[in-house]
């Protein structure tokens, strides 16, 4: 035999699955509804996703040098992690911000606490929370409104505003309306009698119907551009067994049942608009974010406990919150608790 | 037919003057002089030690002192030892024996026969020392699997009456409760007509065991077929087993029949092209051949170049088959299985961290959580590692196999199970 020749201990033979092979098959899973973003919001979102992909790669290499640490960028862990910050941001924002969020989500989510498998914390999520805490104005302005850029050049979107928080008014003031109250009314509304205000208000939420979820009408982040363009993507990932099943159903086992129980408390009417607003958002969290192998429980018990846990926090946050980031640092707060689920509902083996 | 065994007739055989672990001979014959099939080669020194009979007719043309990787069960030295040889030439080779003649043995005289070289068990004990620690009542597991199930069928049918002669011969020599027949994934209906003549001699039944990687390994079948098995607890004959594959049964009735040192010819499965598991590009195919044969030599009969040395020869299964690196390597009793797997597919060194996939979880034949225990293992603390089921691994691999970071988890958890033979046994 030649002398080149590497052997180790048995078995001599290894599946062909490895590390590099399932980034890169996440990546095109996904690939499908960051073209679709692109296409639906013009070119700001080229630039939002090419910006956090180089700073996610680049937040990976610079991680290895100061800590000391072998990188490989071609594994794909860091352009799957630039990928998914991008799709948690609002296409309109400013592409320097993408790259920092990704380099800072890579150095302090990844390479700070330990590099690819031991970190605690997704960095994707990780660069979203510093965008967040650093640049909330950014955020704030990034919107961009679905094929706005549609009589002007594709290179240049149409700003907007983040339509959660306008759905979320336009409820509250709906309410107060039901509840005999007049409220204090925004700019821009028609200033007639309480009927007409009311059927104003119906109007402005009709506007987040449930096709919002197949085809893009409204603003929302990259990744919630449309159901159509995840769920082929998101399907290849549960057959090819590249994401775990258990999380993503015990969350759908809980959900629909938590949100009947909600429905009946003072937020529960709401919850039909936030889920339509932010049903794609949602469903990407589920399957990818929160079943993120780095970051979820290792054992099957503790994946269930883990999803339960997950499945009542979204439930109180699509309640409460009229924050469009709001939900997915859900799945940074989970991680927090992972260690102590791994410990206490480990597998034992058959003994 | 696919079971025909490809007849392998080799110009030279290399036989080593001690095929056991702990026999010691030396040489009874000189270079230049002919031998007769039965003629001792060597003469036994000390405890253990047997004396060698020429499986053929020929010449002794060297004496050299040859490394030698010897076959064997779980308990197999890694890697070759240098052992004084008998090198044959000018061969002549002699029908098979009759196959009726061992029958007219007795039970004691079998046992004083039966602890054949080469013929360890599934945790590298000889067998009567198996039979030894078998409880009364034991069963006995014949594995009817295989790389290939046509391959078994095809052994079941025609060598059915000799495969029923050794388990009659093993029933002599220990009571055994009932025979278990395990048949994936050889098909029902051979397995049924194997336990149909058993069912003369003891309680036969059959027990469907799930395809997939049980076939590898005779621990990972125990655990499909529901048996419980704890590797570093017991060993398997403690438990009231004794586990037989086809070959090893067909060996045990060669060696009840012929006489030591074991069945001549020997018929082994040969594998090719296993790229990975537990796809195969091609059936195996049964080879005869005689004891002593270089691997060379079989490796020329089964069509290799060899110049090429793009494959990888392994002793045993690709799951836990040892690597047979050099062509004169003489294939001796207790081989069962050749496989060549392109280097291609070998593994290179650790890509990466664990990046918790779970994919060793999911397929832990045993429900343990692989690479917890392998980290454990690592950082000392077999302690912790055994309170989350580090006993109950049943060294199958399969966690190595899996791991997209080619991480040796199986190694760490083999390394954990001996630290915890040891703590025991040396205390």
């Amino acid at each position: 035999m030649a002398p080149d020749l590497r052997l180790g201990p048995r078995p001599l033979v290894r599946h062909r699955s490895r590390t590099g092979s399932i980034m890169w098959r996440v990546v095109m899973a996904l690939a499908p509804v960051a073209a679709m973003a692109v296409a639906t919001y013009g070119g700001p979102a080229l630039l939002v996703l090419l910006a956090s992909v180089l700073g996610a790669v680049a937040g990976e290499a610079l991680g290895g040098l100061v800590w000391r640490r072998r990188t490989n960028p071609s594994d794909g862990s860091a352009v799957l992690s630039g990928l998914l910050l991008a799709l948690t941001l609002p296409p309109g924002l400013e592409p320097g911000w993408a790259f920092g969020g990704a380099l800072l989500g890579l150095l302090l989510g990844r390479q700070l606490l330990g590099g690819l498998g031991s970190n605690l914390l997704n960095p994707a999520l990780t660069g979203r929370l510093a965008l967040s805490l650093m640049a909330p104005a950014a955020l704030d302005a990034g919107w961009l409104s679905p094929w706005g850029w549609q009589g002007t050049t594709w290179w240049h979107g149409a700003p907007t505003v983040d339509p959660l928080p306008f759905f979320h008014g336009t409820f509250q003031i709906l309410q107060r309306l039901l509840a005999g109250e007049l409220p204090t009314l925004p700019p821009g509304w028609p200033v007639g009698e309480r009927l007409d205000l009311m059927r104003h208000a119906q109007d402005v939420l009709a506007g987040a119907g449930p096709s919002q979820l197949l085809w893009p009408k409204l603003p929302g982040l990259m990744g919630e551009v449309s159901l159509l363009a995840l769920l082929p993507g998101l399907c290849w990932l549960f057959t090819a067994r590249l994401v775990d099943w258990r999380i993503p159903v015990s969350i759908l086992l809980v959900l629909p049942p938590a949100l009947l129980l909600a429905a009946g408390g003072p937020a529960g009417a709401w919850l039909g608009t936030a889920l339509t607003l932010k049903g794609t958002g949602l469903l990407l969290l589920i399957s990818v974010f929160a079943s993120d192998p780095v970051t979820t429980p290792l054992g099957q018990l503790a994946k269930f406990a883990y999803g339960l846990l997950v499945a009542l926090g979204l439930v109180a946050l699509l309640a409460w919150s009229q924050s469009s980031g709001a939900f997915w640092y859900l799945a940074l707060v989970a991680g927090l608790v992972v260690p102590w689920l791994d410990r206490l509902l480990v597998p034992r083996g058959a003994a | 037919m696919e079971g025909t065994p490809l007849q392998v007739r080799a110009t030279r055989l290399l036989l080593p003057l001690r095929l056991g672990r702990l026999s010691q001979s030396q040489s009874a014959v000189q270079v230049g002089q002919r031998v007769e099939p039965g003629q001792f080669l060597s003469t036994p020194l000390g405890t253990g030690a047997r004396p060698l009979p020429s499986p053929v007719h020929g010449r002794v043309s060297a004496l050299p002192v040859t490394p030698v990787t010897l076959p064997g069960g779980a308990g197999r030295l890694v890697g070759p030892l240098p052992l004084p040889c008998v090198e044959l030439r000018e061969l002549s080779f002699p029908e098979a024996p009759a196959a009726e003649a061992w029958r007219q043995l007795e039970g004691p005289a079998l046992r004083e026969r039966v602890n054949v070289q080469g013929l360890e068990g599934e945790e590298g004990l000889a067998l009567d020392l198996e039979l030894e620690l078998l409880p009364k009542g034991a069963r006995l597991v014949v594995l009817a699997q295989s790389p290939a199930p046509a391959l078994d069928s095809a052994l079941l049918e025609h060598e059915g009456a000799r495969l029923s002669s050794a388990v009659a011969a093993l029933c002599r020599l220990r009571s055994f409760g009932e025979a278990l027949i395990l048949h994936a994934p050889v098909d029902r209906e051979s397995a049924s007509r194997l336990a149909a003549r058993l069912e003369s001699l003891l309680p036969a039944r059959l027990q469907a065991v799930g395809g997939g990687h049980a076939w590898t390994h005779a621990r990972l079948a125990l655990c499909a077929a529901g048996l419980p098995y704890a590797s570093a607890r017991r060993t398997l004959a403690t438990q009231g087993y004794l586990v037989c594959s086809l070959t090893r049964l067909l060996l045990v009735e060669e060696e009840l029949r012929c006489g030591a040192p074991g069945p001549f010819p020997l018929q082994i499965q040969a594998w090719r092209g296993t790229r990975h598991l537990p796809e195969a590009d091609g059936p195996p195919r049964l080879v005869e051949l005689w004891p002593g044969t270089p691997l060379g030599e079989l490796l020329s009969a089964l069509g290799r170049d060899p110049s090429q040395e793009d494959e990888l020869v392994l002793d045993g299964s690709p799951l836990e088959g040892t690597p047979l690196l050099d062509p004169a390597q003489p294939l001796l009793p207790g081989l069962r299985l050749i496989s060549l797997i392109p280097r291609s597919s070998l593994p290179h060194a650790a890509e990466g961290p664990c990046i918790s996939c779970g994919q060793c979880l999911d397929i832990c034949p045993v429900h343990l959580t692989p690479v917890r225990l392998a980290r454990l293992v690592e950082e000392g603390r077999v302690t912790d590692a055994c309170r989350l089921g580090l006993e109950d691994c049943v060294d199958c691999g399969l966690c190595s196999w899996t791991c997209p970071s080619r991480l040796e988890l199986g190694h760490s958890l083999r390394k954990g199970l001996h630290q915890v033979w040891e703590g025991r046994h040396g205390a």
